[in-house]
């Protein structure tokens, strides 16, 4: 076995230790759940600054600037350095040139992009709920009917946040509350959308422990839960009579 | 009646045990085989890989990381099948620390098994940050947007890259994503340059997904795992979305099983304290 094999076999043990700890917060609360999850924010955090570091701050400005002679990069860090003025309050003002600067820039291509997002989208809203004659029959209802379906929950959902009118007449309240409706019901698809997505997220992590983690590494793992278990559970049991002892008797 | 309030009291902790093994038995078993419905988002996304120009990239946008790797990584690989079969050139442009590593190497091992190689077939950028100024410059200037590889080689000096320029050598967008960012490529390159786009967004996006798809915004959309297990089915190349999606329906199916129970002992539980 060579030694990048070996390598990668220590990174899926590692991982499935990992991986456990946090799944231990679903049985209870517990300081092992807790340590793994400061070590994987800081290690996230160094792992981005390394990465920033090594292929942008590297590549696109300390090589060119020393390396290729473009001196002019230097500049970057006068650019750069006027942000932290925001922690002096005496020179403060330093820090929102470059803010001011950088939301000026947002919200020009934010308009940009506003158009380009909305427009398309509202121009397709425009549908046609007559059928159409250049298809066969049944085609032609089931696109009907989808057409019909979409207007219809576009506009009682336009009504139900239409404030300009009172919703005081019924024909108003009416088509709100279906809007109120068709909300519900989209809103109940997006969760269901969410819990497919976590269930996925919880197949990749059982196909990595079943897959990618060491054959050998399973009957380590249960020995060592159990005695976790044991020795954790013996503390706990200790403390209690512990507790219980010195509480007074009474009667 | 009993039976009920007790379903009602079940321990949380014993449903997630179920859960995990039920999953995981339909997972690495044959018990549960559902046959795999191609929608029209997903054949979208196919037909327009398929029509693509051979002397055009695709770029691949990786906005994942870890968190959603089981959703993301296998909508990528899918799509990069599909190109690297059609020779259709493939470059990975990362927006996320971790997924910049995470997607390059599933990339590599397609390509050694397809055989492709990197510089003349794909090629992968590092990480990137900035993405809306890096994609407004990557329209009108390409290699002075981006300047080197993820080896920090010169474009000039690949293959595959040396000849783009700017969006007119772009025959293709795949938006892999966990959040809401098929608007900047939508925003800057799809709609003015009509440069099709392909989202690929986890389950939690694909709601917003079909309002740009509906309005021909975006071409195709994988949603999701069950996304990349029907476009497997259709590159008849099953891999894990597709182990995955049997499973996948089981827990649901569970899912909704603890629901009506867990509301009919709600009901049971609430019809005996009024009693």
């Amino acid at each position: 076995m060579d030694s990048s094999t070996v390598f990668i076999q220590i990174g899926a043990i590692v991982g499935a230790i990992c991986t456990l700890a946090i799944f231990s917060v679903l049985f209870k609360e517990n300081p092992y759940y807790r340590l793994f999850e400061h070590i994987f924010i800081g290690l996230a955090a160094g792992y981005g600054v390394f990465v920033t570091w090594r292929d942008v701050l590297y590549r696109l400005w300390w090589e060119p600037m020393i390396n290729r002679g473009q001196w002019w990069w230097a500049l970057a860090i006068a650019g750069g350095g006027m942000f932290y003025f925001i922690y002096s309050k005496k020179h403060q003002w330093i820090s929102k040139l470059l803010f001011g600067a950088l939301f000026g820039l947002g919200a020009g291509t934010f308009f940009q992009g506003f158009a380009n997002t909305y427009f398309p989208m509202i121009s397709a809203s425009f549908k046609s709920v007559v059928p159409p004659m250049d298809v066969p029959l049944t085609d032609a209802i089931v696109a009907s009917a989808n057409d019909l379906v979409f207007v219809l929950v576009l506009i009682t959902v336009m009504a139900y946040f239409f404030f300009s009118i009172d919703h005081k007449a019924k024909a108003m309240r009416g088509t709100a509350s279906l809007g109120r409706w068709f909300l519900m019901f989209a809103f109940g698809a997006m969760f269901g959308s969410t819990v497919m997505a976590r269930m996925s997220l919880f197949i990749g992590r059982v196909d990595f422990l079943v897959s990618d983690v060491p054959r050998m590494f399973w009957p380590y793992a249960v020995g060592a839960a159990i005695l976790i278990g044991l020795i954790y559970f013996f503390f706990v049991e200790k403390k209690r009579r512990l507790n219980q002892d010195a509480e007074p008797k009474t009667g | 009646m009993d039976f009920l309030v007790r379903l009602h009291k079940i321990d949380r902790r014993v449903m997630y045990v179920v859960l995990a093994a039920v999953t995981t038995t339909i997972l690495y078993t044959t018990w549960l085989r559902q046959p795999i419905e191609v929608t029209p988002e997903v054949r979208k996304a196919y037909q327009t890989v398929e029509h693509l120009p051979k002397n055009k990239i695709v770029l691949v946008s990786i906005w994942w990381g870890p968190g959603t790797v089981a959703e993301n990584r296998p909508q990528m690989e899918a799509i990069v099948r599909h190109c690297f079969k059609r020779g259709v050139p493939v470059v990975i442009l990362p927006w996320d620390q971790v997924g910049s590593n995470l997607a390059y190497n599933r990339v590599e091992q397609v390509a050694k098994e397809m055989g492709k190689v990197y510089g003349k077939d794909w090629a992968a950028f590092g990480f990137r940050p900035a993405a809306d100024q890096a994609v407004l410059g990557l329209r009108s200037d390409f290699q002075g947007t981006f300047k080197r590889d993820r080896f920090n080689t010169p474009l000039s000096e690949i293959p595959v890259m040396k000849n783009v320029k700017n969006w007119q050598q772009i025959g293709a967008i795949v938006e892999t994503t966990p959040s809401g960012t098929v608007g900047l490529w939508i925003n800057f390159i799809g709609q003015p340059y009509k440069i099709p786009i392909i989202y690929c967004p986890t389950g939690v996006m694909v709601p917003e997904g079909y309002n740009f798809l509906d309005a021909g915004q975006i071409k195709g959309m994988l949603p999701g795992l069950i996304g990349a297990a029907k476009y497997e089915y259709i590159l008849k190349q099953p891999g894990f979305a597709t182990r995955a999606a049997n499973a996948l329906s089981a827990s649901h199916v569970l899912i909704i099983l603890l629901i009506i129970l867990g509301n009919l002992g709600y009901i049971a539980a609430g019809r005996r304290e009024n009693r």
